[in-house]
């Protein structure tokens, strides 16, 4: 219904003349107050005033009456949800728009589904809160000079956001990184919540200074005030990128992983009394340096027992780590825990942290050869041969075998899109590379145009039940940058891999490796 | 079956041994070569309710083209109520296949 600046009904709509028993056209010219609105719905009389129409003709802004009452032209009253509105033409305000809703039992099915709706709504709602929650207990990787790094979680309940495992990184004011990992007795949420105690009070002392020494005491003290409830084993790491020093302080946490470039494993243990515990606090600080594509992993004892026997559970971790010493740190912690859990019944919730400290910048060109061009025909059958040049170069700049393989799938992949997308041309794709300080840019350029301008940057692994698509993730997993440039000319996609070089004297001088 | 110059000729064996079908796979795999992989398994013939047994001992590269190849082919077997494992996977392969988390549907032998 419209209402003019008097309040006179100026059009009514055929489900509003229906609902209060009028024939089209006799509201027309009719005061609303004194047709429709002149009572309470127990019939008492109402003012003009408490009429939201009346107050939008007032003051302009929208009104609303949730439980409104109109009467019908028999008499009878109809609750209704009610709303009103400013109509403004060019020459100013007009009058009111009065729409409105019958909450009665006719009403009521309108009344469910809209209940439906809200429920609904109230549960994306509270799904965005979970995971907004779940964001905020996962705190962004942060970025540390010469370093890599990598984590995974997964709580023990699938239904449950996060477990009482729980992780903690952030770079401090003097440049060191501040490394947490805690696990909490309990599971769920619950758990969670504690471990963000734990997580935020250690960040607090660290950054008021406390000595590292002191820290896991220091943290208990502070949280058994609250909580005499709480138990949880936890180390705390310090690692100062500039030379690699990690110095870890733990409470009765499970030893820490040290793996080589070669795969050998160390275990190092920061032994200590967990928070909760009679003195609790740790025994000593461990120092060490984390040599260069050193890999430390940092876990929760899910990792370790889901097979129930931690012996044994300590030596697959073990064996795993070594394994997969040149695997990608970002998804390491992934594949550890999926070993882990292969086949067995996940009981716990698991964590696996990895840092990596990467390989030495170059101390000196050694280049035996100049930079690598290779240009042909985008035909599928010249990739491998394209792929064969590279890697006889690769061999001899000394590319050690991990990166080698890794640089030679990233060639493939990037060669065969090139051939995909460029245009037909004879010779429309190129292969470069070449070694930069301790990194190898490689380039592949095609003719064609568009498509590559927007590459799914994404870390997520692709899904398991699709056939494809899995090359560009691939490539993404094994380099360090990666950047594509479309011209009108063609594209170009560019990949720099910090790699391990052979020493330079042993390639160009065997008598060296002899003496050696 | 002939390669590409300069590399590996690509190839497949078929050992049947009653319900047990082995594919032993030779050569590079890549979307040059993935083809004749799709091809050699559509010739297989009946799978359903076999033991594929695939050998990947004797092949030197695969990238996504290949995986691709290589996930289809084990899918087929499985939506043919049939088994699959693998076999004699290099380290780099292995490694292909945790990183795509693909080890999670096709666990090695």
């Amino acid at each position: 219904m419209t209402v003019d600046l008097e309040g006179r009904i100026t059009y009514a709509n055929h489900a509003a003349v229906n609902l209060l028993g009028w024939a089209a056209g006799d509201l027309q010219g009719l005061d609303l107050h004194e047709t429709l609105c002149h009572s309470h719905l127990d019939g008492s009389p109402r003012d003009r005033n408490e009429c939201p129409a009346h107050a939008t003709l007032r003051h302009g802004a929208v009104h609303r009456g949730r439980d409104d009452v109109l009467w019908r032209r028999d008499g009878g009253a109809v609750p209704v949800e009610l709303s009103c509105g400013p109509l403004a033409g060019a020459e100013g305000a007009l009058g009111a728009v009065v729409s409105f809703r019958d909450v009665s039992v006719s009403g009521r099915a309108t009344d469910y589904y809209g209940e439906v709706l809200r429920l609904t709504e109230r549960d994306r709602a509270q799904r965005e809160v979970v995971r907004q929650l779940q964001e905020a207990v996962s705190p962004r990787m942060p970025r540390v000079a010469g370093v890599d790094l990598g984590v995974f979680e997964l709580a023990a309940d699938p239904s449950e956001p996060s477990g009482g495992d729980l992780y903690d990184w952030v770079v401090l004011p003097d440049g060191d990184l501040h490394l947490v990992i805690v696990d909490v007795m309990g599971k769920g949420v619950a758990a969670t919540k504690d471990a963000l105690a734990i997580v935020h009070a250690l960040r607090v002392l660290v950054f008021e200074g406390c000595p590292m020494e002191n820290l896991v005491t220091r943290a208990d003290q502070l949280l058994l005030a609250h909580d005499p409830n709480l138990v949880a084993t936890l180390v705390v790491g310090r690692y100062t990128p500039a030379t690699g020093r990690l110095r870890l302080a733990g409470g009765g946490h499970p030893p820490l992983f040290l793996v080589g470039a070669d795969g050998a494993v160390r275990e190092v243990a920061a032994p200590g009394i967990p928070i909760g515990w009679p003195d609790a606090g740790s025994f000593e600080i461990v120092d060490l340096i984390v040599e260069r594509s050193e890999t430390v992993l940092l876990y929760t004892d899910g990792l370790i027992e889901a097979r129930r026997d931690i012996v044994a559970g300590l030596s697959d971790l073990r064996a795993a780590v070594g394994e997969t010493a040149g695997y990608p740190a970002r998804h390491l912690p992934r594949i550890l825990v999926e070993r882990a859990l292969a086949g067995a019944q996940r009981s716990d919730d698991t964590l696996a942290m990895v840092l990596r400290r990467r390989a030495a910048p170059a101390s000196a060109p050694h280049r035996m050869l100049g930079p690598f061009e290779h240009r042909f025909s985008p035909s599928m059958a010249a990739v491998p041969v394209a792929r064969h040049l590279f890697a006889d170069w690769m061999t001899g700049q000394g590319v050690e075998e991990g990166d080698h393989a890794d640089l030679l799938i990233v060639a493939s992949e990037l060669c065969s899109n090139a051939v995909r997308m460029a245009s037909g041309a004879p010779r429309g794709v190129v292969l470069r590379a070449s070694a930069e300080g301790s990194a190898l840019v490689l380039e592949v350029e095609d003719d064609g145009v568009g498509f590559q301008s927007a590459l799914p940057m994404s870390e997520e692994i692709p899904a398991l039940d699709q056939n494809d698509g899995r090359g560009l993730f691939i490539v993404q997993s094994m380099v360090d940058e990666l950047d594509v440039r479309t011209a009108s000319g063609g594209t170009v996609v560019r990949c720099v891999k910090r790699c391990l070089f052979a020493e330079p004297d042993l390639v160009s001088d065997p008598s060296h490796r002899a003496r050696s | 079956m002939t390669g590409a110059p300069g590399s590996e000729p690509f190839a497949i064996d078929v050992a049947r041994q009653g319900a047990r079908v082995e594919v032993m796979l030779y050569g590079e795999l890549d979307a040059y070569s993935a083809p004749r992989l799709r091809e050699g398994m559509s010739e297989l013939g009946e799978i359903a309710g076999r033991h594929v047994v695939v050998d990947l001992g004797g092949v030197g590269f695969v990238d996504s083209a290949g995986l691709a190849a290589i996930v289809s082919t084990l899918r087929a077997v499985k939506e043919a109520d049939g088994a699959v494992s693998l076999r004699s996977m290099s380290p780099q392969l292995h490694k292909l296949f945790e990183i795509t988390g693909l080890s999670r549907l096709f666990p090695a032998e």
